[in-house]
Parts: structure tokens; sequence; C-alpha cells
């Protein structure tokens, strides 16, 4: 696990600002102007390439040696071990703390836009429990924030909390993204309610090359889905703004988290996607983080994945059968049965994704997405172990 | 166009698939979950500098420009560079369509250049961003330091020749597109 927040040393800040990490082939693009950029004096490179760059009006320099940052010129050094910082990503600073925040990591599988930390629901497993606070200064933060990503960033995903709670300011990020990244994929996690009542879906219609939605639907019936996100009438919505987003031409994924409720009534749901939400291009069937709500909920979610087998082999040959995608994330492989494994994605988050010890003498180990940095032993299964070599020749 | 690519490469693995008549049916699922990955993908089609115009391109020599006699070159104590851009960020207007639908698609120029010739701080920094270029892909171009010196331009041409690209020394934009630099902003 890597932190993403740490001490570090700086001076002569004058606000909070948002950083790009600069190298020479950030300098020689020029896509992002230097009065936004840090010069990375720690590469090799740029310290080679002679004075005349460091006179160029940076916002400051990122160092290892604060006396070979200019004269009176802002500077950052990150202390060893703090966090890793490199060439291309974004950092906030916050001088007055002495704090700085990765904000976006090139290369990362998952970089997020985080709208807010308020939400309309109080899901049993939330992984990020929602506090009721005034954080509207994040809409033009993160419209900062868009302008300092790669433009060949592969995708980003939007959440928080709700991001449908910035109502029409969520409609102005995705248009900030549509035009500063039009090559990149924006996937938005929302529980798809306010599109049921409150906010209409159609103002997204056209907005943006390629926006998807992520929804969580936890049940065939209100009363277990509106249990599981602790929620009346939420099942109601959901359903509600399903119709409004495929009305709107939006691409749906349907998102579904296998906690124990859930997982007992997981074929029924499936056939209710199957009759009522053909249109969706994708349901993802995703183990519990065990962070968060989660874990003062243990009893009463945990699920083995070793006991889920039978009903998700069940699950996933009745979708695809019907030619609906289906994926199954956060869940190792060699819990699930083999036959499985290709329907299974490397979905944790590099950031926060770990191996086990039992990991080491696995021959798929290259295949399998680990588990979350904070799962302890009753997190993971019973039938953790590493698989030979001779099984995955097969495949 | 990913889509076709995919069909075409799929008929083509199917092809061979029977000549080896095993396992058809995992190249058939992989072939499907292909063309529904194509759905997300991201095609990088444009080059950097499209429908751009280039005022550097006919730059081959620092000294060639009369504008440049009183500039002390080298010392180099204060640059003067003015930022061509604005970082606050303001909300954007309500019919703004998505990108890559409209002036694109037609030809019409997006950014139309309201000098034809560059600043001398301008012509500077764009050639120390080339020099930068340069020496990030391992060529030498002398210092860092925004004069088009003969190291300078003999980097260019071997970068130029490399890349199979008419070896002037000039800064074209297929050259900068080739290097990774951008015309703006």
């Amino acid at each position: 696990m890597q932190p993403l927040e740490a001490k570090v040393h700086c001076e002569q800040w004058p606000a909070s600002p948002l950083l790009k990490v600069a190298g020479l082939a950030e300098f020689a693009a020029g896509i992002f102007p230097p009065e936004r950029m840090l010069l990375d004096l720690r590469d090799a490179q740029v310290r080679s390439a002679g004075s005349a760059i460091c006179r160029l009006p940076w916002a400051g320099f990122l160092t290892d040696v604060p006396e070979h940052a200019p004269l009176d010129r802002p500077w950052i050094a990150v202390p060893p071990g703090a966090f890793k910082i490199g060439i291309g990503d974004v950092v906030e600073l916050r001088p007055h703390t002495s704090k700085a925040a990765l904000r976006y990591r090139r290369g990362s599988n998952n970089n997020i836009l985080f709208t807010t930390e308020r939400c309309n629901s109080y899901c049993l497993m939330c992984s990020q429990p929602p506090r009721e606070v005034d954080d509207g200064w994040r809409v033009s933060h993160l419209c900062d924030l868009i302008e300092l990503i790669d433009k060949n960033a592969p995708s980003l995903t939007v959440t928080g909390g709700e991001p449908t709670l910035l109502k029409e300011n969520l409609r102005r990020i995705v248009l900030h993204c549509a035009d500063v990244l039009p090559q990149t994929h924006l996937h938005v996690l929302s529980n798809g309610r306010a599109f049921g009542g409150g906010i209409p879906a159609h103002m997204f219609e056209g907005l943006h090359p390629f926006l998807t939605w992520g929804i969580p639907l936890y049940g065939d019936h209100y009363g277990l889905h509106d249990y599981v996100v602790q929620s009346a009438g939420a099942f109601s919505q959901t359903i509600r703004g399903l119709y409004a987003l495929e009305a709107a031409k939006q691409q749906i994924e349907i998102r579904v988290v296998l906690v124990k409720p859930v997982v007992e009534r997981l074929t029924e749901l499936a056939r209710f996607i199957y009759r009522n939400l053909p249109f969706v291009k994708h349901v993802a069937l995703m183990g519990t983080e065990p962070i968060g709500f989660a874990r003062a909920h243990y009893d009463d979610l945990w699920v083995d994945p070793t006991d889920m087998a039978p009903v998700l082999t069940k699950t996933v040959d009745f979708l695809s059968k019907r030619s609906m995608r289906v994926s199954l994330y956060n869940l190792p492989l060699c819990v699930l049965p083999e036959h499985l494994w290709s329907y299974s994605s490397k979905s944790i988050s590099d950031w926060k994704q770990q191996y086990l010890p039992a990991c080491e003498q696995c021959a798929i180990k290259e295949r399998c997405g680990g588990f979350f940095a904070w799962a302890t032993d009753k997190w993971t299964s019973r039938t953790i172990k590493p698989v030979r070599g001779a099984l995955c020749a097969k495949h | 166009m990913r889509k076709t690519l995919t069909i075409i490469g799929t008929t083509l693995s199917a092809l061979h698939g029977v000549a080896h008549g095993s396992d058809n049916a995992d190249k058939a699922s992989l072939a499907t979950l292909a063309l529904q990955d194509s759905d997300y993908a991201t095609t990088l089609a444009a080059p950097l500098n499209l429908n751009v115009r280039n005022m550097y391109a006919s730059h081959s020599s620092h000294s060639s420009h009369a504008s440049h006699a009183s500039h002390s070159s080298g010392s180099g104590t204060s640059y003067g560079y003015t930022p061509a851009y604005t970082p606050t960020y303001a909300p954007p207007p309500q019919s703004t369509a998505p990108q890559g639908s409209g002036a694109a698609a037609t030809g019409v120029p997006l950014i139309s250049p309201t000098k034809s010739r560059p600043s001398i701080d301008q012509l500077q920094l764009m050639i120390m961003r080339v020099q930068a270029a340069l020496y990030a892909r391992g060529y030498d171009p002398g210092a860092i330091d925004g004069e088009m010196s003969a190291k300078t331009k003999e980097a260019l041409r071997l970068f130029q020749t490399a890349r199979g690209l008419p070896a002037n020394a000039k800064m074209t934009t297929e050259t900068l597109n080739a290097l990774g630099v951008a015309l703006t902003p």
C-alpha cells in the first residue's frame, strides 16, 4: 500500500496550489504552463539540462536537496518513504500544515475525481462513510485538477459521496472533462436516485463522448435494496433513475456488492436485471471492501467467497448466456472456480492493493487482483492457497 | 474503426483456428469480449498539432531576424516571459458541444493565431522546448538556452533523419509532432 498524503517540507509558498510535476518532456511538450508546474530537480536529466530552465516561471521546485532550488523560489522536499511522487503526477500542497496530497498519479489504474463527502444513502458496507459537510469548494478545485491531468489518461472515476448531489455542478465537471480531456473515459459512481425525481437525466445527454454510469442495485425487491442502502424509497428512485438514464442514452453498469443478504438472492437479482434492465452494458459483481461501515457490520455482511462459488457460477452463467456482460471484482482467483477466472478483473486500485504471503508461490499471481491492503484474515477466505502451474497451463 | 480492426483480427484468428481445429470456442468468446471492450476503448487519432498554424516553421537561424539584433543572448538574467494562460476556471457557456463534433470534422482551424511571427520570448521558449525534447531523447543540442545554435541544428537534423523527415533543421509541424512539442499555449 502506498500512502497518498504525507508531511513534506515546503517553503515560500503563497497559497494552496495544485501542481503538476514536470520533467524535461513536460516542459518540451508545453501542454501545461510552467506557472502550474513543479520542476522535478530530483530527475538527473533535469539537473543536467542547465540553469536556463530553472529561470522559467515555474510555480516551484521538487527536490531532495533544498539548496538545489533557486534562491527565493518556492520548493517542496518529500521526506524519504513519505510517498511516491513522480513526473506527471498532480499534487495538492497545503503550506500552512506542511502537507501534500497526491490528486493524480500518472499510469495508475484508478484515478478519481472526488466530488463530495455527502450522500443520500447510508449503505451497510459503505467504504467511504458520508459526512454532512459543505464541500462545494471541491467543484472549482476539481476543474483545476482536470486541467492538469495527462491528455492521454485512459480513464477517470467520478466518485464521492454521491456525485449527483452536486446537481448542475456535476454537469459542469463532466463538460469540463469533455472539453479538456476529450479522450478520457469517465465513469461516474452514483446511486442514481437523483434521476428518479429531482434532477433530469437528459442534462447529461450528448455531453461527453465516453461517459458511463456505475449504479448499484442490491436486490430484486425494494425491501432488500432499501435495507442494504439504509434508506426507505431508494429502490424505487434508483429503478426510475435507471430508466431515466437509459432514456437519456446513457451507458449504464450495474454494480452489486456481494454482502450476505444480497448473495442470498443473487440469482433472483440477475433475473430481475435481465428482465427489467436488459439495456445495461455491464454487470459487476464485487467483493466487499473491508473498511468503513463494512468493518462494523462484519457479522451481517460477510460470506466467505468460497461459499459463494455455486451462486456466483449460476449468476455469471445466467447473464453471460443471455449476452449480458458480467465481471467479478475484488475476489482472488484461488477462491473462485476456474470456470469463472476469465470473468475476474484486477479491480483493486494499485495504491491499496496487496498480495498475501501465500501468493508468493502462486502461478497465476500476475492475473489475480489480490487483496485490499486493509483486509485482515477474517476478510479474505479460508481457502486462500497458491495455484499450481499445471492448472494454469490450460489458460 | 477500432471495431473494424477487431472484426478483421477475429476473422483472421478464426481462420487460423480452423487449421488447428481446437479451442475455437475459447477464441470466439475472447473475440466477443474484445468486441465488447471496444465500446469502452479510446482512440488517439489526432497528432499533437492539428489545425494549428506553425509560426516557428520558417525559423532557421537565430541571427536571421533583424529584431534579434538588440537581444543579448546567453547571459539571460531575466526572461520577461509572459504567460499566455489564465489559471482561473471559468464555467463554460451552456451551448458548448462536446469536442470533436464540429470544427475538427469540417477542417476549420481550431486556433487562429493573431500573429504570424513569434515574439522573441515566444521563439526563445519554443527553441528551449525543442532543445529539451531533443536532450530528453538522447540528442545533444548543446546548452538548453533558447539559442538556435549550430549544435541544436545538428541535433535537429539527426533527429529528423532518424524519423525519416526532411533534414532541414527547421521546427516544422511534423518535427514538433515527432518531438512531442505542442504549438499551444
